[in-house]
């Protein structure tokens, strides 16, 4: 192919044209599971209604189910119709149809792959699909080994005549040596800029809204730093339990499932210096430098905790313990809440901290980042006047309804000079009501166009779990988590964590 | 419930939208993102309160629909139309003199410092960017499809054009010219001709086909459709490897052949006038490809 070739139609004025991906297979492991159904399919039905796949996408469901092609599009049909964000258009649908294919079989059997082999050849032949194929792996990460042997021995990860790529979800290992076992795997088949990991608590657009944020505004720069900003909150919380994820849970814990990977990211965004460029590889540069630099303090057993929601009220109803669920020993480990906190050496940040926590059956379901500024250094007020006045602070709501949020002091009308914490607030949704991408969609977009991804690399993986690593150590040492009321932000034990440091947990 | 004032001013409105808020009937400033004008006689009004409506509900807004040439017996009437959008859509019914002044009372409500995107629903094919409200704001949006002569109407555009004004009649061609693009990546290979079929009136096809002319310096023929859909019918791109074609066979679908490779189908659904108003208010910047050909159109009027 003549790679000096232009596009005389194409013009990088021209705003309006949207990215439409280049004809391609998208083939679907897992495909029956709940994640395919509730937002892969339809993130794929979503794209291709706003026009953004190819005429001629493919799309091949492989799972151990005993489908025929035809019950494949109906069950395709019904997620759709269920789950998808945009109307339901039947020629939308006709076009998306016109590309479906299943193939029967189970990941040790050599012959469902030469079948797979075979429905792809066609693919490339009768839709003009020209050997691009990306490969979903929504399966557990067990399975990775042997899907992946499967796809190299049977020549589908040959990269000449097309692009091969393969799409994997969190976890990322379990630890840093798991990680980079995992690592070696995936490269085995697939070189690095093909691999795209995504962790789907934190879609593009939220990552290119607080990049927005920070590096578009003049005056929250000036603040952004240790002269201003006493603490750092990042907090992921859930108003669920584990549900029916014991299977997957039991044994990881709150810590792997959402540190790692979600809250690490989130303050690798907050704490980095501004990169050069949003190319992604400036801007993992940068997350790469600040991760670096980032560490728990030495004695973890002070500054981290971590916890199991006991049987209580979560709004409203009655709810059984972590340790009650079915699937879960009653002597298990594993932590629903943790916290730490992350210290960063760079001039920016010392004398910082970054508090990082998740909370399992907390009372509501919110992510957030919260810089908590200082304390005026003098006051000319006398302290009746302030009883009222908290912190400064600005958030960061990362979901749900993500949005800015500030909260500062304001005189109370009256004679009396009274000051009381107010808040002013900004929603992305209800300024831009234009309903934004989901992160799904983005991502599969991405993957299809062969955008290098904003999801971590390798590298930023091993940083993150060089991080979590000693307090994963020190909790294994521990014992049981501390026992905390379900509908609760969280054990004791975690309250004594921050007043150790004279702060308090907000009430987000 | 609507609220109505006669025989107003911008002061008073302002008055009672701020009321409005404090009794929390309105939405209030933060979230909204631009003030959208209007300018529309009482004969498009309905047209005009469809787009505004559904461009409130995508873009939070104020959005003021200044309705010029009516026959009141008082200068200007106002109507809050809070239940019909999500927007703060509020009705100006002009009439007498104040008609030749309705800059006067818009400047007053406009929202501070936001964007202000003038939606002109009537053109003069004289002389397309004579709105006096077009002063308001940097963005005006025009339709030389409107116009009884669209042709006519969209090459005095050119003429005229300064950038930040754009043409619903572009805007509808934007899916069709994404296609393009994609087709042409997949072929790769250099374009010796094309051809445009569209009814003569069509000022999608007429722009489609000077892009076309612009961007790959090669003849493009223009033919008239057989049947008598009043849209884009079909665009051949002749390649050196054989013809790319997208052609329309239904008003939601076309099909798309590509040298060496099977028809496929493509949804194509005709877009009404709030999808095409809607992607107009994304694009508060203007558009530069536009600016473009309008100065190749102008330039191409003149020699």
């Amino acid at each position: 192919m003549d790679t000096t070739w232009t596009n005389p139609l194409l013009d990088p004025t021209d705003r309006r044209l949207p990215r439409l991906a280049g004809p391609s297979v998208l083939v679907l492991f897992g495909v029956t599971g709940d994640l395919a159904r509730k937002k892969l399919i339809p993130a794929i039905y979503d794209l291709a209604n706003h026009g953004a796949l190819p005429p001629g996408f493919g799309l091949i469901g492989f799972a151990r189910r005993d489908w025929t092609k035809n019950q494949f599009i109906e069950q395709l049909a019904i997620s759709v119709r269920q789950n998808s964000r945009t109307p339901f258009r039947a020629e939308v649908w006709r076009q998306l149809v016109a590309g479906i294919d299943f193939v029967q079989g189970t990941f040790d059997d050599p012959q469902a792959f030469v079948r797979l082999k075979e429905t792809l050849d066609r693919f490339d032949k009768n839709h003009g699909t020209d050997g691009n194929h990306a490969f979903y792996l929504s399966i557990p990460p067990k399975n990775f080994e042997q899907v992946i042997e499967q796809l190299n021995t049977h020549g589908l990860t040959n990269q000449d005549g097309g692009w091969k790529r393969a799409i994997i979800e969190k976890p990322f290992g379990h630890d840093l040596e798991s990680s980079i076992e995992l690592n070696r795997v995936v490269s085995a088949a697939f070189p690095s800029e093909s691999v795209f990991r995504i962790d789907h608590y934190l879609g593009k657009e939220t990552v290119q809204n607080l990049l927005a944020f920070r590096f578009a505004n003049m005056m929250y720069e000036p603040v952004w730093n240790r002269n201003f900003v006493s603490h750092v909150q990042i907090t992921m919380a859930e108003d669920i339990g584990i549900g029916g994820r014991a299977g997957y849970y039991d044994g990881v814990g709150a810590a792997r499932d959402v540190i790692q990977n979600h809250l690490i990211q989130l303050m690798a965004l907050t704490a980095m210096e501004e990169p050069n460029t949003f190319d992604p590889n400036d801007l993992r540069r940068e997350k790469e430098k600040v991760l670096d630099a980032a560490k728990v303090p030495d004695r973890v057993h002070l500054h981290s905790a971590n916890g199991q929601y006991a049987h209580g009220w979560q709004g409203g109803r009655e709810v059984r313990g972590f340790l009650e669920e079915d699937g879960i020993s009653p002597d298990s480990h594993t932590e629903t809440y943790a916290a730490l906190r992350v210290d960063i050496d760079s001039r920016r940040w010392a004398g910082v901290p970054f508090y990082l926590r998740t909370v399992k059956r907390a009372p509501r379901r919110i992510t957030e980042i919260a810089l908590n500024f200082k304390r005026t250094p003098h006051m000319p007020f006398s302290q009746p006047d302030i009883e009222a006045l908290g912190v400064n602070s600005l958030v960061l709501r990362i979901q749900p309804n993500e949005g800015i949020e500030m909260n500062f002091g304001a005189k109370v009308p009256g004679t009396q000079m009274e000051i009381r914490q107010v808040s002013m607030d900004f929603s992305y949704a209800s300024s831009f009501t234009e309903s934004s991408p989901e992160a799904y969609e983005r991502l599969i977009l991405d993957v299809l166009l062969g955008d290098p991804p904003l999801f971590p690399r390798q590298h930023e993986v091993e940083l993150s779990w060089r991080i979590l690593d000693p307090v994963l150590a020190a909790w294994a040492d521990a014992g049981q988590p501390e026992q905390y009321p379900s509908g609760t932000w969280g054990p004791r034990g975690a309250r004594h964590m921050l007043a150790r440091d004279g702060f308090a947990w907000r009430r987000p | 419930m609507s609220i109505r004032l006669e025989n107003t001013d911008a002061h008073e409105i302002n008055e009672t939208l701020f009321r409005m808020r404090k009794e929390g009937k309105s939405p209030g400033k933060s979230g909204q993102v631009l003030t959208l004008v209007i300018d529309t006689s009482p004969d498009s009004y309905e047209h005009a309160m469809e787009g505004a409506q559904a461009a409130g509900e995508m873009h939070p807004s104020r959005i003021l629909v200044a309705v010029r040439g009516m026959h009141n017996d008082v200068g200007l009437n106002a109507e809050f139309l809070t239940e019909r959008s999500a927007a703060e859509v509020i009705k100006l019914e002009f009439s007498g003199e104040v008609n030749q002044h309705a800059d006067s009372v818009l400047l007053p409500l406009l929202l501070s410092e936001l964007p202000v995107v003038v939606w002109s629903r009537d053109i003069n094919p004289q002389a397309p960017r004579d709105c006096d409200l077009a002063a308001l704001g940097h963005r005006l949006i025009v339709d030389s499809m409107s116009a009884d002569d669209p042709i006519a109407a969209m090459r005095a555009l050119a003429r005229t054009h300064k950038p930040g004004t754009t043409d619903l009649a572009w805007t509808r061609l934007t899916r069709w010219r994404a296609l393009l693009v994609a087709a042409l990546n997949q072929v790769r290979s250099p374009v010796l001709a094309a051809e445009v079929v569209g009814p003569p009136s069509s000022a999608p096809s007429a722009l489609l086909t000077s892009w076309l002319q612009m961007r790959l310096g090669v003849p493009v023929d223009r033919a008239e459709p057989v049947s008598t859909y009043p849209g884009l019918h079909m665009i051949k791109l002749t390649t050196q490897v054989g013809d790319i074609v997208l052609q329309r066979f239904s008003p939601i679908e076309a099909s798309l052949s590509l040298p060496g490779r099977p028809k496929q189908q493509v949804a194509l659904a005709r877009r009404i006038t709030p999808q095409l108003l809607s992607e107009e208010l994304t694009r508060l910047n203007g558009d530069e490809a536009f600016d473009q050909l309008m100065a190749f159109i102008a330039s191409r009027e003149r020699s």
